[in-house]
């Protein structure tokens, strides 16, 4: 248990115009676990999250123009990097992911079994499960995954997810820049990284909507189902 | 091509010469763009002041109207600009984010110093 203490680990939290639900986050990650650090990465969010963090001592980085989610991560990383963090975890603004399940995913991570572990919603299939149509979505995802990697990740747009030092390394370098969950897990498979999944229970979000509307769907599956077979042959 | 419109159009492409110049001298083209305009104007005088160069190089790889093989090579110049354009404009998109995920950090960075440094200051005002 010492040993857990003096490892350094981030919370990164990715946050647009969620000013709703993020004092609420920080304060429940202050109250669950209180030794980790976080970062908010505000992308450029057009309403009051700069005066809520202000106002609260929240611990923000500011992106001046909007970079959209895998900017705004990447950004994370490269801080984590700087800080020399050995442990970085997403966990997304809107209050999705339950703090409670932030040792269970690092466990992993710490012990050497994987370079990257995923929170995964489908494998006790506990909690928020999302809707029909998004799961059917997140199969097809997963089958590409699959077929490029070899690797069956069962809820491969998780944002609930950890990395150790290399992966953040490898994340400096390249990180995508729209819809980054799925192509990241098979980017880092590519590279040879382990990655695991475990199981862990999500809540349906708290404040916003999600940044995939109904318009977006098509545009997004057809994107990510190209970015996961391009990744299989880049370079 | 009677002579007239020869006229005509070799003025437009010394107008755009012209034009050409100037913008170079305004250092708001690269010289890298500017080279392929230039090049790009120079092909196109070459062939008004002897359209029969057309003529026969449209012959030669059978295509039976001229006007065809400049419609295909007009196309095939601005698909060839544009792909250009959008490979330079995801290059510059790249460059774009570093800097600003950079600027970010820095700022934040600069942010903290700042608090610690009028701490600092605090203190010292009071042992003063």
């Amino acid at each position: 248990m010492e040993k857990t203490n003096t490892i350094k680990k981030l919370i990164i939290i990715p946050a647009f115009n969620e000013a709703d639900s993020l004092c609420t986050l920080v304060r429940e990650i202050e109250r669950v676990s209180p030794d980790y650090d976080y970062i908010i990465i505000n992308d450029g969010s057009s309403d009051d999250t700069v005066k809520v963090c202000e106002q609260n001592g929240l611990n923000v980085i500011t992106l001046p123009v909007n970079l959209g989610i895998g900017g705004a991560m990447q950004t994370g990383y490269l801080y984590a990097k700087q800080r020399q963090y050995d442990i970085a975890i997403q966990l997304d603004g809107d209050g999705q992911h339950d703090p409670a399940y932030l040792d269970t995913l690092i466990e992993p991570v710490i012990s050497g079994q994987a370079d990257f572990c995923i929170g995964s919603r489908f494998i006790d299939k506990k909690g928020f499960q999302s809707t029909v149509m998004r799961r059917s979505g997140i199969m097809f995802l997963v089958f590409f995954i699959k077929l490029v990697s070899g690797m069956e990740v069962l809820d491969a747009t998780s944002g609930f997810r950890a990395a150790n030092k290399d992966v953040i390394n490898a994340f400096c370098e390249y990180y995508p820049y729209d819809y980054p969950e799925p192509e990241t897990i098979c980017v880092l498979l590519k590279k040879g990284y382990k990655v695991k999944e475990i199981p862990v229970q999500m809540r349906e979000r708290s404040a916003g909507v999600s940044s995939i509307r109904f318009l977006k769907s098509a545009y997004y599956m057809v994107k990510v189902t190209l970015a996961i077979l391009i990744s299989g042959i880049r370079k | 091509m009677q002579p007239i419109a020869q006229i005509f159009t070799v003025i437009s492409i010394l107008v755009f010469f012209i034009f050409i110049v100037m913008k170079i001298r305004k250092g708001v083209m690269d010289y890298k763009y500017a080279l392929v305009w230039i090049c790009l104007g120079l092909v196109t005088l070459i062939f008004s002041v002897f359209p029969a160069s057309f003529a026969f190089i449209a012959r030669k790889i059978q295509i039976a109207m001229p006007l065809n093989l400049l419609f295909f090579l007009g196309i095939l110049v601005c698909l060839a600009f544009i792909f250009t354009l959008i490979t330079s404009l995801s290059k510059l998109k790249r460059k774009f984010y570093i800097l600003t995920q950079k600027n970010a950090i820095l700022d934040k960075t600069v942010n903290e110093l700042t608090y610690k440094i009028d701490r600092l200051e605090e203190i010292n005002g009071g042992v003063e």
